[in-house]
């Protein structure tokens, strides 16, 4: 009795001494918490912002206001630098046009200037003869014995004259003929317009039939070259694709037969009533969540694309349960070596089976992840195609808010540390897609599947998440 | 700010309601931690985790009883799934070098006296002091140390008694406590 009479002095002086006792924490503890409870969430919401917003910029880029033609880029980069005299532009002798040229300033190209030579009584004629009008003059040529023998000399220089240009198209014939009247006027002999007239138009007239000749030959040329010189406008094998796809989560659950030998779960409550499958003693339903994202699609061969991007998705489904008074909720851990016991316990006011009143739980859950797969063309031509698609998506679980069972099914409580924060999912997909111009849009059923369990091996149940959706995409083809 | 006040902002999720409510609470509850812990900083990651699920769920504190006790054991709960997750329960200190154990003085005799007997506490085993802490000072029963440690009912309380047998041995050593003979003596001479 004595004692037990210091027993219990004891344990007051202890109680009451230990409750005096203060500590101060240092400032990082409630920084911790602070950033816990507010700044996590905020960085959360910024860097999805900052992510969607990346995704749809980008996609709206390629989508809705593509590139230029690369043509018309390099004319208009050539139209931009600073213009050149007209004599740099001229083009010389040995210049010989291209197809870059050509689009430049086609009538260039094919009436290209005589090249320069001495004048001849061919350019000068059409000089004074002819004006842009095409109307005709009277010629003021002084034709001098000079001039003659000036003449002679040029149109014996010049086997050649040029042509495709106003400029008359003279044959050799003409100009003697011009000379020899030269000679038999008078020496101050003005070359009159109307014996000029009738050999002009017949000059003209030669000159037409040669400009089309020329013009033919010229065209001739410009067909060669481009066939030799420009490629074919051919598809590029990147395509840039947009996706987004409301679905329906569900989840199923697995473990749990603690009544099993086999079970490593060893610490079980005494009060364990509930034997069997976790699935028979829950009641969740599916709801609605979505996913969105990009790809990028390499084309391997015409039917066989690769695929590799970036996803978010959204997962969540609904649980039936009861609100209670606290109690104390206990899970269970998995032991490795069959003797080491573990359990984490907690205080909860959510029952599974009865309460006060029911209450609906959200399980809810944020991913990232970086689907790579294959995308294959089953059947169709250019516009209307059946395709089938497969991707692993290694995920991040970027937040989350979700209940756990406990080990003897009665409660739902939260234990943050028993959640993996990586995990793999597959998907599957099938889609018909149909081209307007650059764009294919593309619209099928798809299935994602947790591979792996939401909760780590510590927890003995297993959750593993699926949805299904109907999925949305448009694809812009890029083209070179 | 009164206790209603810092509840109903809590609820909304308002930091200067949190703050409040850390800052009149995070005190005493750092001492509970630290008489669980190993050193200091594992007292203060305990009472920061602690303090994260009070916050998260202060939903379901139904007004009934002490807002502080529901607090603590929040904050209790905490310190025992660390100590499970951190495996501490099998460090021991040999109690011959109790006797060895620096206690700094301050001037008030009182808080001399509490602190001296945490850290005599703090000297005992893990499992010891953790039984220690759960029955004489936060008042579970046997049978819940038992659910919460998972082990034995007979074992808590036989862990119990070792603690306290010990806790006794340190604190006369330190003459922090008289001899209960010697206490029984001067009072039967009084």
């Amino acid at each position: 009795m004595e004692r037990d009479f210091y027993n219990e002095e004891f344990e007051d002086l202890i109680r009451e001494k230990t409750d005096q006792y203060k500590m101060y924490p240092s400032d990082k503890v409630w920084k911790g918490i602070h950033s816990s409870l507010h700044a996590r969430r905020r960085r959360f919401v910024i860097g999805m912002s900052i992510l969607v917003s990346g995704i749809l910029l980008f996609a709206g880029k390629e989508l809705i206001a593509p590139g230029k033609h690369p043509i018309t880029q390099k004319i208009a980069q050539n139209t931009s630098t600073s213009p050149k005299s007209a004599s740099e532009e001229a083009l010389s002798e040995n210049d010989q046009p291209t197809p870059e040229s050509y689009f430049k300033d086609p009538e260039r190209v094919i009436n290209k200037p005589a090249p320069q030579r001495p004048q001849t009584l061919n350019e000068v004629i059409a000089f004074n003869i002819l004006d842009n009008s095409g109307s005709t003059k009277e010629p003021a040529i002084a034709v001098t014995q000079a001039s003659q023998i000036d003449i002679a000399s040029i149109v014996e220089a010049s086997p050649f004259l040029p042509s495709a240009d106003l400029s008359l198209m003279m044959p050799k014939a003409t100009v003697q003929h011009l000379q020899l009247e030269a000679t038999a006027s008078r020496p101050s002999t003005v070359i009159s317009e109307h014996p000029v007239s009738s050999t002009i138009e017949t000059a003209q007239k030669s000159n037409i039939a040669n400009y089309s000749a020329d013009d033919k030959k010229q065209i001739d040329w410009l067909q060669e070259r481009a066939l030799q010189h420009l490629s074919p406008i051919k598809q590029h094998k990147l395509n840039w694709q947009v996706y987004f796809s409301p679905t329906v989560n569900y989840r199923k659950l697995s473990g749990g037969n603690y009544a099993d030998s086999r079970s490593t779960v060893q610490n079980v409550p005494i009060a364990l009533i509930h034997y069997g499958n976790a699935n028979d003693f829950v009641d969740h339903t599916p709801a609605i969540g979505y996913e969105f994202g990009g790809n990028m699609l390499y084309q391997l061969t015409r039917n066989l694309s690769v695929k590799v991007g970036l996803q978010f998705n959204y997962t969540r489904y609904m649980i039936r349960a009861y609100s209670s008074t606290p109690e104390l909720a206990t899970i269970a851990l998995n032991s490795y070596y069959g003797y080491f016991a573990d359990s984490i316990t907690g205080y909860t006011n959510v029952r599974n089976f009865s309460g006060k009143s029911k209450e609906y739980l959200q399980n809810r859950y944020f991913q990232i992840s970086a689907p790579v797969g294959l995308e294959m063309r089953v059947f169709g031509n250019g516009k209307l195609q059946f395709n089938i698609g497969a991707t692993i998506q290694p995920t991040y679980l970027l937040n989350r808010n979700s209940y756990l069972l406990t080990t003897d099914y009665t409660n739902y409580t939260k234990e943050p540390s028993l959640f993996r924060k990586w995990n793999l999912n597959g998907g599957l997909e099938a889609f018909i897609s149909y081209r307007i111009g650059n764009l294919r849009w593309q619209i099928g059923p798809q299935f994602r599947y947790q591979l792996f369990s939401t909760y780590t091996d510590k927890y003995p149940l297993k959750e593993n998440l699926m949805e299904y959706g109907i999925k949305i995409g448009i694809t812009k083809v890029s083209r070179k | 700010m009164t206790e209603e006040a810092i509840l109903s902002g809590c609820l909304k999720n308002q930091a200067a309601a949190q703050r409040e409510l850390y800052n009149r609470y995070s005190p005493k509850m750092l001492a509970v931690c630290y008489r669980f812990a190993h050193n200091r900083e594992d007292a203060e990651d305990m009472l920061q985790e602690g303090f994260i699920k009070v916050f998260s769920q202060i939903h379901t504190f139904q007004n009934k009883g002490a807002f502080e006790g529901w607090i603590r054991r929040i904050i209790v709960h905490t310190c025992i799934n660390n100590l499970k997750k951190n495996k501490r329960f099998n460090e021991s200190i040999d109690i011959l070098h109790a006797g060895s154990l620096q206690i700094r003085e301050e001037s008030i005799p009182a808080i001399v006296q509490a602190k001296q007997i945490v850290d005599c506490i703090r000297i005992l085993p893990v499992g010891y002091r953790t039984v220690l802490n759960l029955y004489a000072i936060e008042g579970y029963s046997h049978k819940e140390i038992a659910g919460m440690l998972d082990i034995e009912e007979s074992t808590s309380r036989s862990q119990y008694t070792r603690a306290k047998q010990m806790l006794e041995d340190i604190l006369i050593k330190k003459r922090i406590l008289q001899k209960p003979r010697e206490k029984m003596q001067w009072l039967a001479g009084m």
